[in-house]
């Protein structure tokens, strides 16, 4: 509640605002708009492909053979330039995404849901601060994630944008720029709380984040650091602390009480934890031909464990048409954790003890681990329009059911799945 | 002296044909404001540079593809496909389009903060040039 009141504060102060001027209207005001119609096919029919893993109820392959709502979106976005130094934005989005903006609980997919809606204050033409609902530049194509036509493949590799279930902020944000000859550099950093609710069930975060940016003629290189407190109102309850308690008042169960109040603290996300995110990409584009890399690392002793990914991409330009091959990986990993141990206890709470090592075991021999090889190839047909056709050769690792989602009973750990997709984004 | 004829026609005639395939395009802005170096003008108009009131042609105008050619290496999609990163994270108000070479004349001579781009030969008393695109 509290956050949708200083975003609707900033948004209608910007509003009265930019009405309060009796200048031209088209130069406070430019409505923008962009989209992509996509459908989807994967050969893999016991799981669905989706582009985001966490925030994605439903894809291509098991749900529908062929299916629109991997990559299909539109967006409107209104921009105000109330006065020189003073900008407003307000974003609103429509998407296969469960996650409402407004209350932060379940939504039903493709309900516009808002995306960001702040105002914008330039102390000069360098140094700038943001309030309000902002995107989380989480990622290097973060800003731009859901914009198909500034993208050069379909959609930014899953590996390293599906797992992440935030991708904007309420809260503040300040932005220094500062020119070196032919060099800019900018530094932005930011603070505030989100919430979603997605694969891994409701979350709610607090955070702060810095990002730097380089840039210099064709080359463009960044680095980001987020650091990420997570709580969910449901998680494991009290299961592992009334283990805990029961243990506790049992002669010699104090080792498996304090085992079991330790695996709490770390997998019961009712529990604030900690997830710290650590991001380098770079780009180089000099017109004819790019290549784009990206690193991506988060660690957490958590339930969500911890990740390493990466995609190198490159493609080149020739009349009009943009071919492009991807490689992009995700090692995905947990922090090893103690056995509650059992012997002396008493028969039934050895079996309760042992439920739970069998559920943080399972945690932990979970994987997301898989490797996918993409070609594709854009073509710039119209003005403000493109066609995408795109293959995605995705390989899971022995024992990972990777970033699919929906699977189901005949779905073999470690498979290989063909993905086809095509798609038109347009933005004007 | 005879020799010297044909070639100044040749030259003439060189000219002539290359002004004819390639505008010479200049980067105007109001008799206050100040020139500016190529870097500084693909900075603003790749919205990497904040500050200055923008001013785009229509697609259909040629010295637009040939504009941001020059300044930045870049076709007209990859161009809007960098403006599009910015405008749809709200970090950039958009260049403004507007109709003609006259129309661009008009907005910079009255604001000292626009920029605009036109063909050299359409270039009048009214505006400053800033840059000479080679």
């Amino acid at each position: 509640m509290k956050n949708s009141a200083i975003v609707t504060a900033a948004v209608s102060m910007a509003l009265w605002g930019a009405s309060a001027r009796a200048a031209d209207l088209g130069d406070i005001f430019q409505l923008h708009a962009y989209g992509t119609l996509g459908v989807v096919h994967s050969n893999q029919d016991q799981a669905d492909f989706v582009s985001s893993f966490s925030q994605q109820p439903q894809g291509a392959g098991h749900t529908h053979s062929w299916a629109y709502d991997v990559d299909s979106k539109a967006a409107v976005q209104l921009d105000a330039k109330i006065t020189d130094r003073l900008s407003a934005v307000v974003q609103l989005i429509s998407e296969n995404d469960y996650n409402s903006s407004w209350t932060g609980k379940a939504n039903p997919r493709y309900r516009p849901s808002l995306e960001w809606a702040n105002v914008k204050y330039d102390f000069t033409d360098e140094f700038n601060v943001r309030l309000g609902r902002m995107v989380l530049p989480i990622n290097m194509l973060s800003e731009y994630r859901n914009v198909g036509y500034s993208l050069p493949f379909i959609r930014p590799p899953v590996e390293i944008y599906g797992p992440v279930p935030f991708t904007n902020i309420d809260g503040g944000e300040l932005s220094f720029a500062k020119h070196f000859g032919n060099v800019t550099n900018t530094i932005v950093g930011g603070i505030g709380d989100t919430s979603t609710r997605g694969g891994f069930g409701a979350l709610q975060s607090n955070l702060y984040f810095i990002a730097d940016t380089i840039e210099s003629g064709a080359l463009t290189v960044r680095a980001t650091f987020l650091h990420n407190q997570v709580h969910a109102p449901t998680g494991f309850g009290t299961l592992f602390t009334g283990f805990a308690d029961a243990a506790a008042s049992v002669p010699g169960g104090d080792a498996a009480a304090a085992t079991a109040n330790y695996l709490d603290g770390r997998y019961n996300f009712e529990h604030w934890g900690n997830i710290e995110h650590s991001d380098l990409g770079a780009t180089y584009d000099p017109g004819k031909w790019f290549v784009m890399s990206e690193l991506h690392r988060w660690t957490s002793r958590s339930l969500v464990g911890s990740a390493n990914a990466g995609y190198v991409t490159a493609g080149f330009r020739t009349h009009g048409f943009t071919p492009y091959a991807t490689y992009a990986r995700l090692n995905s990993m947990h922090l090893a954790a103690p056995a509650i141990p059992l012997d002396g206890l008493p028969p039934m709470l050895a079996g309760y003890g042992a439920l739970l090592n069998g559920i943080v075991a399972g945690v932990n021999s979970s994987s997301e681990s898989q490797r996918t090889l993409t070609l594709g190839l854009r073509w710039d047909f119209m003005k403000n329009v493109d066609l995408k056709v795109q293959y995605d050769n995705v390989r899971l690792d022995a024992g990972s059911t990777g970033l699919f989602v929906n699977e189901q009973p005949g779905f073999r750990l470690g498979s290989t799945a063909s993905v086809v997709s095509a798609t038109i984004d347009f933005v004007f | 002296m005879k020799p010297l004829i044909p070639l100044l026609a040749a030259a003439a005639v060189a000219s002539a044909t290359a002004q004819a395939a390639d505008p010479e395009v200049v980067v105007i802005g109001n008799p206050a404001a100040q020139a500016l170096t190529k870097e500084q003008v693909a900075d603003f108009f790749l919205g990497k540079s904040q500050g200055m009131k923008l001013l785009d042609l229509p697609n259909s105008a040629p010295v637009k593809a040939v504009f941001y050619q020059k300044v930045s290496g870049h076709d007209l999609s990859q161009v809007k496909a960098t403006w599009a990163r910015l405008i749809f994270t709200g970090k950039a108000h958009a260049p403004k389009e507007v109709a003609d070479a006259a129309a661009v004349k008009k907005a910079v001579a009255e604001d000292p903060k626009a920029l605009g781009y036109i063909q050299k030969s359409e270039v009048d008393s009214s505006v400053k040039v800033l840059l000479t695109l080679e």
